[in-house]
């Protein structure tokens, strides 16, 4: 039965995407001429060749020499950075972002193909590319500006502190599938690497205020400007308050986040071939939560509730040097901070320091990148229901990179290899190689395949901590036996978890307007994490004496994801762009050798079908109406149905310096969950319908 | 692992209903969209337009104050939008605004610094150079018969990429001072006076 109301479903919502653009055609289809009020002219698709001119007006001011090097003819010619790279690569524009009307960067990212992007609390979200999604997930790397943001304490993003002022991210280039040869370890199913434009471009004020039913209040004000020639400079600061999602009976939770922020970038042009970057953040915020955590005296599994407080700082530095041309390296270095204190849980302070170089040249057929990297992160926790063995510990990574890109025929075959070498202290030597193919037969028209290898290493509570999950009263193991604590122990050998990916993909542009990408891939997981019974013990310290049900991490998963994802751009006039995406995802896991009764999870803990279309229009008057739907399929291992939503929204520029902007949220229902959670039992929320209204000011 | 081969991913039905969807999706798109979007060459030209003020000497007449901006005019169907006004409207050359001007009638083309002469104009691109013969404005446009009709820069591209080239000729003529900067990046400097 369930199954047929899901089919029905399905259904329901093949006829509602092929509806749409059906009903959509005849507008289409009449309206080839352009209102004359739309002095918006809108790229057809992102050009992140174009880099530093992604951002629409900059690149009328760019200095001359940099025009000469933009490949103009018709973007279906133009051999951009996206369209010839052997990669599965979606880029999020600023256009985009501005248009989804996204406060936060997770929200941008459901924009994004094949990432499974869920929120388990008002503050919590878990996000994951082709598989592997949970609150914990620990397969995706994510960058801002180079900086590495993941934690090394679970190998982890925490999403709730991965900010910036959203205006000024140029773009967010999101890649599917293991980066690991050029980005390291972590890399394993995919890379985030969110990109702020430079200072150059953001010369001058701007102020946004924003208050709605979920996102309170939003205040930032940024404001750039040249203080001296060759050196432009922005500052920003931000401020937001986030209210509670709902239970699932529709009452408040306890999730509330408020955030403050500021951080400056400067950038340097200090020679001809010389260009200095700094840029630095610092923040402070508080994040509610609710969570049971295990206790030895009654009530035995006690519920907390408060906030979370969390802050941090980072300094970054970068130099690239032009020898020529043909060759070109990249110094950086940086200096991160990270505090966080949660109730119950744990407290971790961090502090990360990473040194990197890179150098690229030409040489003959030959594009050559080589790099080498150096970081180290001490951190001190403080422990709770996880505890970790030493508290305080110092990581050091060692890694080095080659890649060559081979032009085998000019503009038509390409073949790039390239491996990694890193050293960590737990697992030792590792190698990730990459083998990639390239090939363009005409302009319109891109096909490409590749073989990659790419480690997950351990992360600190895979090899230092112990997990309390739960507590029993005394008596429910049998009569007469004392109170029992069920708590898992990660492993001093535990192994790096690795993968094999296979993926072949497809570029092509059947006409100017119209662009469509599609990508697939079988990947090949072994040593995955386990969690094996053990035995049972008397345990006497913490006091009272208990039974102790042990559990132990070990690598005994291992499985398979087959999957694959298609987007299509048109832009269908010059004043309205639409893009649909969609997604397939299947994970096989393998018991194995394993005991770990939870050895499937995984395959049911992320959507299989996931479809997105967004509606851009430009309409007269300088009103914009964008319109955004959403299906996502059931997550059964988390008992968490498929969900259907639609966010709306409309801006007007009044005056050129102001946009006023109405974004309606989650409309088709008063609220949803997307996720649940395991074993750190973090209350999961639901997501709610919400409206909120931007003013943004240029001045 | 036979499992997996077994299971195909979606419900043949479901499947084909799918596929069918996405044929119809796409070739009604096909059938829709059409022109080409020329977009970024615009504004990479316009790019150009306003580096050309920055490596253009005028003669001091050609401005009533040291503070006068300098007038650009895009004569004919405009190619770039009102966001090229945007983005130069806080930039200044040697201390002069950039303001811009969209005209469609001869009569209007002066003041005017620097002349840009839209495709849709070609056929009137020899009237309009010679309303401007031997007057301090730089001439841009893009035909083929562009520096014969007398015009000083043509855009050209090359390899998908903007170029330009450069009239001596009408340069020398108009009394402006293209700098050597300039024509050391231009594909071609030739020496073309106004044939007739």
């Amino acid at each position: 039965m369930a199954f047929k109301t899901n089919r029905l479903r399905q259904q329901l919502l093949l006829v509602l995407l092929t509806a749409f653009p059906i009903c959509c055609l005849p507008s289409a289809l009449c309206g080839e001429a352009t209102p004359p009020d739309v002095a918006t002219e809108k790229k057809s698709e992102p050009q992140p060749n174009v880099k530093k001119a992604a951002a629409d007006q900059s690149i009328f001011t760019l200095p001359i020499e940099q025009l000469m090097n933009i490949q103009v003819t018709s973007v279906s010619k133009a051999p951009s950075k996206v369209s010839e790279s052997p990669t599965a690569i979606h880029v999020i524009t600023q256009e985009d972002i501005r248009r989804s009307g996204a406060n936060s960067i997770p929200e941008a990212l459901r924009m994004a193909p094949g990432l499974s992007v869920a929120r388990v609390t008002g503050n919590q979200w878990a996000i994951s590319a082709r598989g592997f999604n949970f609150v914990f997930a620990n397969k995706l790397l994510v960058m801002i500006d180079g900086r590495s943001v993941y934690t090394p304490l679970f190998s982890g993003t925490l999403w709730d502190v991965q900010d910036t002022m959203m205006e000024d991210i140029d773009r967010i280039e999101v890649i599917r599938g293991p980066g690991a040869t050029l980005w390291g370890s972590n890399a394993v199913n995919g890379v985030i690497n969110i990109i702020t434009k430079n200072a150059n471009e953001t010369q001058g004020g701007l102020a946004v205020a924003g208050a709605g039913t979920e996102e309170r209040a939003l205040g930032a004000v940024r404001y750039g400007g040249k203080p001296a020639k060759n050196v432009a400079i922005r500052g920003f600061v931000k401020y937001f308050e986030n209210d509670e999602q709902a239970l699932p009976g529709g009452k408040d939770a306890s999730d509330d986040w408020r955030m403050g922020r500021g951080g400056f970038r400067a950038d340097w042009k200090a020679s001809k071939d010389d260009t200095v970057t700094f840029h630095g953040e610092a923040y402070r915020g508080r994040v509610g939560e609710t969570l049971t955590v295990p206790s030895l005296t009654p009530p035995f599994d006690r519920e907390l509730t408060g906030d979370g407080k969390v802050s941090g700082a980072s300094f970054h530095s970068r130099w690239s040097h032009q020898f020529s041309e043909q060759s070109e390296m990249q110094l950086g270095l940086y200096y991160d901070r990270t505090d966080r204190t949660k109730i119950g849980i744990a407290e971790d302070h961090r502090d990360t320091v990473d040194l990197d170089f890179q150098h690229h040249f030409h040489w003959q057929r030959n594009n050559i990148v080589y790099g080498m990297g150096y970081r180290v992160s001490h951190d001190n926790t403080e422990s709770g229901a996880v505890s970790f063995d030493p508290q305080s510990r110092t990581v050091h990574l060692l890694s080095a990179f080659i890649q060559d890109e081979i032009t085998v025929l000019k503009d038509r075959l390409h073949v790039t290899f390239g491996t990694k070498l890193e050293h960590n202290e737990i697992t030792g030597f590792e190698i990730q190689p990459s083998a990639r193919v390239l090939f363009t037969p005409d302009r319109r028209n891109t096909l490409w395949a590749s073989a990659s290898r790419a480690v997950r290493t351990p992360a600190r509570v895979d090899y230092d901590a112990r997990v309390d999950i739960q507590a029993l009263p005394p008596g429910t193991l049998g009569p007469g036996t004392p109170a029992a604590l069920i708590s898992a122990f990660s492993d001093d050998d535990f192994q790096s978890e690795t993968l094999m990916a296979y993926e072949l993909g497809f570029r092509t542009r059947p006409h100017p307007r119209i662009s469509l990408d599609i990508a697939g891939f079988f990947n090949d997981y072994d040593n995955i994490r386990s969690v094996e019974p053990g035995g049972t013990s008397l345990e006497t310290t913490p006091a009272p004496a208990h039974l102790l049900i042990r559990n132990d991490f070990g690598n005994k998963r291992s499985g398979s994801a087959y999957g694959g994802e298609a987007v299509v751009t048109a832009q269908l006039q010059k004043w309205w762009r639409i893009q649909g995406t969609y997604s397939f995802l299947r994970v096989d896991m393998q018991q194995g050798s394993s005991l770990d009764p939870g050895a499937n999870a995984a395959e049911r803990t992320d959507p299989r079908n996931q479809v997105g279309v967004r509606s851009m229009m430009d309409l007269p008057k300088k009103v914009e109406l964008d319109l955004w739907l959403r299906y996502v399929d059931s997550l059964s291992g988390l008992n968490v149905p498929s969900y259907f939503v639609g966010d709306v929204r409309v801006g007007w520029r009044p005056v050129q310096r102001l946009d006023v902007s109405l974004v309606g949220r989650n409309l088709f229902d008063t609220q949803h969950p997307e996720f649940s959670t395991s074993f750190i039992r973090t209350q999961p929320t639901e997501v709610q319908r919400s409206v909120f209204l931007k003013f943004t000011l240029k001045f | 692992m036979q499992n997996r081969a077994a299971t195909f991913p979606l419900h043949p039905p479901v499947f084909f209903r799918m596929a069918a969807a996405a044929c119809l999706f796409c070739s009604l798109l096909c059938a829709c969209a059409r022109g080409e979007d020329r977009n970024l060459e615009y504004q990479v030209k316009a790019g150009f337009l306003y580096n050309f003020t920055k490596f253009v000497d005028w003669p001091r007449e050609a401005f009533a104050s040291a503070t006068d901006p300098i007038v650009i005019t895009i004569f004919g169907a405009d190619p770039f939008g009102q966001r090229f006004d945007d983005a130069v409207k806080n930039e200044t050359t040697d201390g002069r605004k950039i303001v811009i001007r969209r005209v469609r009638k001869l009569e209007d083309i002066e003041p005017t610094h620097l002349l840009y002469i839209s495709n849709s104009e070609v056929g009137n691109e020899a009237q309009i150079l010679a309303q401007v013969r031997r007057k301090s404005i730089v001439t841009v446009g893009e035909s083929n018969d562009f520096i014969r009709n007398g015009g000083m820069i043509r855009f050209v591209m090359q390899d998908g990429k903007v170029r330009f080239i450069i009239n001596a000729a009408a340069e020398r003529e108009s009394g402006v001072t293209v700098r050597s900067q300039l024509k050391r990046l231009a594909t071609a400097i030739v020496d073309s006076a106004r044939q007739k």
